[in-house]
């Protein structure tokens, strides 16, 4: 049986390096045109090539999302584009437009997989779609797991599905909020996220909020961690990460996570799911749930809460960039404050975190007791070795 | 679209009023553009190539604002761009003056341009040696130009025997330098009245020039401009009205700018009668003696003089027409190919076409050549049948002006295409109402529809008028088998279906034929080939997204058989969530779950919200209206009315209002008036400006 795929986000050359580094058999990636994040640093063609040379080195896959719905301004590089992809050798392309795969099928053939914007809640969508000869079916968000097993037990067609990260409030491509309330375009890569903004219910003139309370649309983040056997053995193909905006930290834990667990399931280990948990707890989740896995949403997969911000947003210190292994100094690219003489975790592929001292903190060769400005580099001395890309976490160890 | 084109002897005693001139109103946009301060044009011309200028200026850093028939143009921003992307359509005019424009206003950066196909092969000839001279860096890839550079020469070399249109450009422009230039024009000037119309109007708007020096550090001054009619296309209005008793025009400039007012000098020396008197020509029925012409300085006239030429008493001949080759379309290849299905007698030797009167017999179903003034000279020949004509893929006629076959229809018959006019019903008692076909919801698989019908009740509807069911909720695969049960015994009804969900479309394509389905996915259609990948193996009706421009919109649904909503409050979110519930029981409060708003804190807008067991859906906070567009729609196969939220009274009238329109009882500028008397929360949604993404959107 072919083992399932994890497939991770990337919005930048070196954050795809470490989400395959961590553990990600895949991942996907928006290039310069059609992608629907347009503020994320998206890839040039060079950086795609490049990306997946990488990726195909360490026999992973990458492909790229052409998933905005295109308007007549948007169509007239499509062609060339995609030849562009085909030359790099990309391992497919997610799409929400018919005309662009047609478009792929009958000048390059590129393969192509059906994106989560057009919301496929059902085998007869995926037979229509192999019309035009797709390979992979990326299912709507509000699939449960009992119909994903039929899904997938009824079409030939790959099906990947959502397991972690963000949710759209609505159908995914039947939005229109951000459109009409600030033109900018939801489905093409503007969307303003006003399904989080505050709202009041109104009976015609009446609200009906009592005072502080807001009505929400918004929803909790998916984290679907427990129903990771279950999607396997609903036979899915590919188990997919949201978030081509997330930092370094959130990716590496939470791919950590979802890594662990699968290579435990399929080494038939017992789940501890404790240890899953608490690996995820190093990123800058918001409040999750499980979405739709179990059927329809309950409140407790809404979020009622306003001004739901990342947790841990500061626990992120750094990640390593380089290591001398003759005097043990670590180059460290520095995220939030460091301090000399405290305790860090490393977060390592493949690792239990563990706990190190910082003996001494060097910037530009002087020793200094602290360090604040990110982005810069400073070399730290511990009894640690570390490796490019490790992480430098504020938290307290709590595996044990 | 097709249209059908018949004489009608009735109409003998018409008063038309021209459609203001397209090349004035680009010359004065640039001019308004440059200027310092505001100005307003009236009478436009409501053209694709003045709507390809109007977004390109804006690209630009130009602010222009249309309200009600004019167009205000205010001072432009100066952008700190390194690029700019502008589409220039169809419009060989737009690409031969911007490309000078910008070179002179935005030095050393780089413009890149797209075009449709159909310009792709016009020349660009005329400003190679310029850009030679001037290091100008020029790169051509199929649809796609980009320049760079900067215009440093004092002296600018031009051939006049190329487009005048290269002249102009650099005419319009060069008074923006900081020095002075010096023009020389080789060879004689080609349609040298379009070059003095470009002076004039500039001097018009405070700036002065000629073809031997163009002084630098002008300033443009904001005017008000009324247009004048546009005599191109009012060439096919005279030629109409020579069969007709007396035909009145107004509108018109005996004094006029344009090279093409010459028809008028010319149908006189044929025999035409006619009087000017109070600012208004009256053209009487006349029988043409022949032509013989150059038409080197208007050759734009040339294929409705050559049609004439069928109708007259004696041969014409027609020299300097080798530029015809040149334009939208090899138009005297065209025309002859035309000439040749109607049996006309000609000859054509050495750039001389010489024209016999022919009776000709028209087949009573033509395919448009892709260019407007053939269409004219079309409509012309088909007016000189006794019967009915229809000229199918006659959309090209729009290039001329988008208001031209309102203007027509007061002086010949022309009957568009219609489409089919869909209406949702509130209770059974709506139809009554005078519409095509008529909008259930279903008790089941309805996720928003004005209201619910059970079975017996739609049963009961078919037997009275045609019925179309909104089954609009998304099928979760639980629910599927159960799906097909419903829709098995619903395909036993003689109904269309309405559907959003792709797997629904798969199974109905199985049962019925692809004429009894819409298939509307709201918001995933938006440009013309991803309709058309949706029709490719069954050629279903598709509905069009309501969130795009107008021009889209036209495009899109000209482009196979289309649904699109004219009118009613769109959805603008859609959701599985029963989000009233959820509220309801995180709050732990019981409320009535009907005839709600939402508001969003900083707003003041209020959106409807619904939700029933297939979800949520959250509506425009105003009424999406196409109405005074009209024009625009008629490509649809179907087009539809929501009655959701609106008042039954008025909503009535808004179908009357609709019928009319399309029965052409009220003209689409009267449109707005009454909608506004209906007191109505109208929005234009994003019909005049696309909405905004990528860096737009930081």
């Amino acid at each position: 049986m072919k083992r399932v795929e994890l497939l991770a986000p990337a919005g930048d050359l070196d954050r795809l390096k470490l989400a395959l580094i961590y553990g990600a058999d895949a991942v996907y990636i928006g290039g310069k045109e059609m992608s629907l994040r347009s503020h994320a640093s998206n890839f040039t063609l060079e950086d795609i090539d490049e990306a997946v040379k990488f990726a195909h080195n360490l026999n992973k896959k990458v492909y790229v999302t052409c998933n905005m719905i295109m308007h007549n301004e948007d169509k007239k590089q499509a062609l060339e584009y995609l030849r562009a992809l085909k030359k790099c050798q990309v391992d497919g392309i997610i799409t929400s437009s018919l005309d662009l795969i047609n478009l792929n099928n009958k000048f390059v053939g590129n393969e192509m997989h059906i994106s989560t914007q057009l919301s496929t809640l059902n085998e007869e969508a995926i037979k229509y779609y192999q019309q035009f000869k797709i390979t992979r079916v990326v299912l709507g968000r509000e699939c449960s797991i009992k119909e994903i097993k039929e899904i997938t037990a009824h079409t030939p067609v790959e099906i990947e599905v959502f397991i972690h990260g963000g949710m759209c409030s609505s159908y995914s491509g039947k939005c229109m909020l951000s459109n009409v309330m600030t033109l900018r375009d939801a489905n093409r890569g503007g969307c303003a996220h006003s399904c989080r903004w505050k709202y009041f219910l109104y009976n015609d003139q009446r609200k009906i909020n009592k005072k502080n309370e807001y009505f929400a649309m918004s929803s909790k983040d998916l984290c679907a961690i427990r129903y990771i056997p279950a999607l396997i053995k609903a036979g899915v193909a590919s188990l997919k990460i949201e978030g081509r905006m997330k930092s370094y930290n959130y990716l590496a834990s939470i791919i950590s996570a979802y890594r662990k667990c699968i290579d435990d399931y399929y080494a038939k280990k017992k789940l501890n799911f404790k240890y899953y948990y608490e690996l995820m707890s190093y990123g800058e989740n918001r409040l999750t749930g499980h979405g739709f896995l179990n059927g329809e949403v309950t409140p407790n997969e809404q979020l009622f809460v306003l001004n739901d911000e990342f947790k841990n947003a500061g626990d992120f210190i750094g990640i390593v960039r380089g290591y001398d292994d003759k005097n043990g100094l670590a180059d460290i690219e520095i995220k939030n404050k460091i301090v000399q003489g405290e305790e860090y975790l490393k977060i390592s592929p493949g690792q239990k975190p563990k706990k190190f001292k910082l003996l001494a903190l060097y910037f530009e060769k002087k020793a200094v007791g602290s360090y604040t400005i990110a982005k810069n580099i400073v070399q730290i001395k511990t009894h640690e070795r570390f490796k490019p890309y490790d992480i430098i976490h504020a938290r307290k160890l709590k595996i044990n | 679209m097709n249209i059908k084109v018949k004489n009608n002897s009735k109409k003998d005693f018409q008063t038309i009023s021209l459609l203001g001139s397209k090349s004035i109103t680009i010359r004065a946009l640039f001019c308004a553009f440059l200027a310092d301060s505001t100005s307003k044009i009236s009478n436009f011309s409501h053209s694709e190539d003045v709507d390809a200028t109007i977004k390109a200026l804006k690209v630009l850093g130009g602010n222009i604002i249309k309200r009600n028939d004019s167009l205000f143009v205010y001072k432009r921003k100066i952008l700190d761009k390194s690029s700019f992307k502008i589409n220039v359509c169809s419009s060989a005019t737009l690409l031969r003056f911007i490309i000078p424009l910008f070179l002179i206003i935005y030095p050393k950066r780089e413009l890149i341009i797209t075009m449709n196909d159909d310009l792709c092969n016009r020349p660009l000839d005329g400003y190679e040696q310029m850009f030679k001279e001037n290091n100008v860096v020029f790169n051509k890839c199929g649809n796609t130009l980009n320049i760079c550079g900067e215009i440093k020469q004092n002296k600018i070399t031009l051939d006049g025997a190329k487009s005048s249109q290269f002249i102009s450009g650099f005419l319009l422009s060069l008074p923006q330098r900081t020095s002075d230039t010096i023009m020389c024009i080789k060879s004689e000037i080609n349609s040298y009245g379009y070059v003095n119309m470009t002076l004039k109007i500039m001097e018009y708007f405070s700036v002065k020039a000629n073809l031997a020096y163009v002084k630098g550090r002008q300033k443009y001054q904001g005017k008000n401009l009324i247009v004048e009619g546009d005599f191109s296309n009012a060439s096919l209005f005279f030629a109409l009205a020579l069969n007709k008793k007396e035909t009145k025009f107004k509108n018109i400039s005996l004094n006029s700018l344009q090279p093409d007012s010459a028809i008028l000098r010319i149908l006189q020396d044929a025999g035409a009668k006619m009087q000017f008197e109070d600012d208004t020509l009256t053209i009487y029925q006349s029988a043409l003696r022949g032509f013989s012409l150059n038409l080197n300085n208007c050759i734009d006239l040339s294929l409705m003089l050559f049609s004439l030429a069928v109708n007259c008493r004696e041969k014409s001949i027609f020299q300097g027409i080798e530029r015809l080759k040149y334009k939208e379309s090899d138009r005297l290849k065209e025309i002859l190919k035309i000439f040749d299905l109607l049996n006309v007698k000609y000859t054509y030797h050495l750039d001389e076409l010489i024209i016999y009167p022919s009776k000709i017999e028209l087949d009573p179903f033509i395919n448009s050549p892709k260019d407007h003034r053939l269409i004219h000279a079309l409509i012309y020949l088909a007016s000189l049948c006794d019967k009915e004509i229809e000229l199918t893929n006659a959309q090209y006629i729009y290039k001329s002006d988008l208001k031209i076959l309102a203007n027509l229809r007061h002086i010949i018959d022309i009957t568009i295409n219609k489409p089919q006019v869909l209406i949702s019903i509130k209770s059974l008692e709506d139809l009554h109402l005078k519409a095509d076909g008529y909008v259930m919801g279903y008790k089941k698989y309805t996720l928003f529809a004005p209201n619910y019908f059970t079975f017996s009740e739609i049963k009961k509807a078919t037997k009275l008028k045609k019925i179309f069911l909104l089954l609009n909720a998304l099928i979760h695969q639980s629910k599927l088998l159960d799906f097909k049960k419903e829709v098995d015994k619903l395909c036993t009804l003689n109904v269309s279906f309405i559907i959003q969900d792709v797997g629904a479309l798969n199974y109905l394509k199985s049962k019925i034929s692809p004429d009894r389905i819409i298939f509307n996915p709201y918001t995933l259609v938006c440009q013309q080939d991803e309709l058309a990948a949706y029709q490719l193996n069954s050629k279903i009706t598709i509905g069009i997204s309501s969130e795009i421009t107008l021009q889209d919109t036209y495009k899109t649904l000209k482009a196979g058989d289309s649904f699109a909503l004219v009118f009613g409050y769109a959805p603008m979110y859609q959701s599985y969530r029963k989000l009233l519930t959820l509220y309801q029981n995180h709050v732990h409060r019981e409320y009535d779950k009907t005839n709600l708003f939402l508001r969003e804190d900083t707003r003041n807008d209020f959106y409807h919200i619904t939700e029933n067991k297939y979800g949520t859906v959250i509506y425009r906070p105003y009424i999406l209206s196409y109405l005074e567009n009209m024009s625009l729609m008629l490509n649809a196969k179907y087009i539809y009315l929501d009655s959701n939220f609106i008042n039954v009274k008025k909503f009535q009238k808004i179908v009357k209002l609709v019928q009319d329109i399309l029965h052409n009882k009220i003209t689409e500028d009267k449109v707005l008036i009454i909608l506004a008397n209906l007191n109505l929360k109208i929005e234009n949604g994003f019909k005049y400006q696309d909405s905004i993404y990528k860096e737009k959107a930081l």
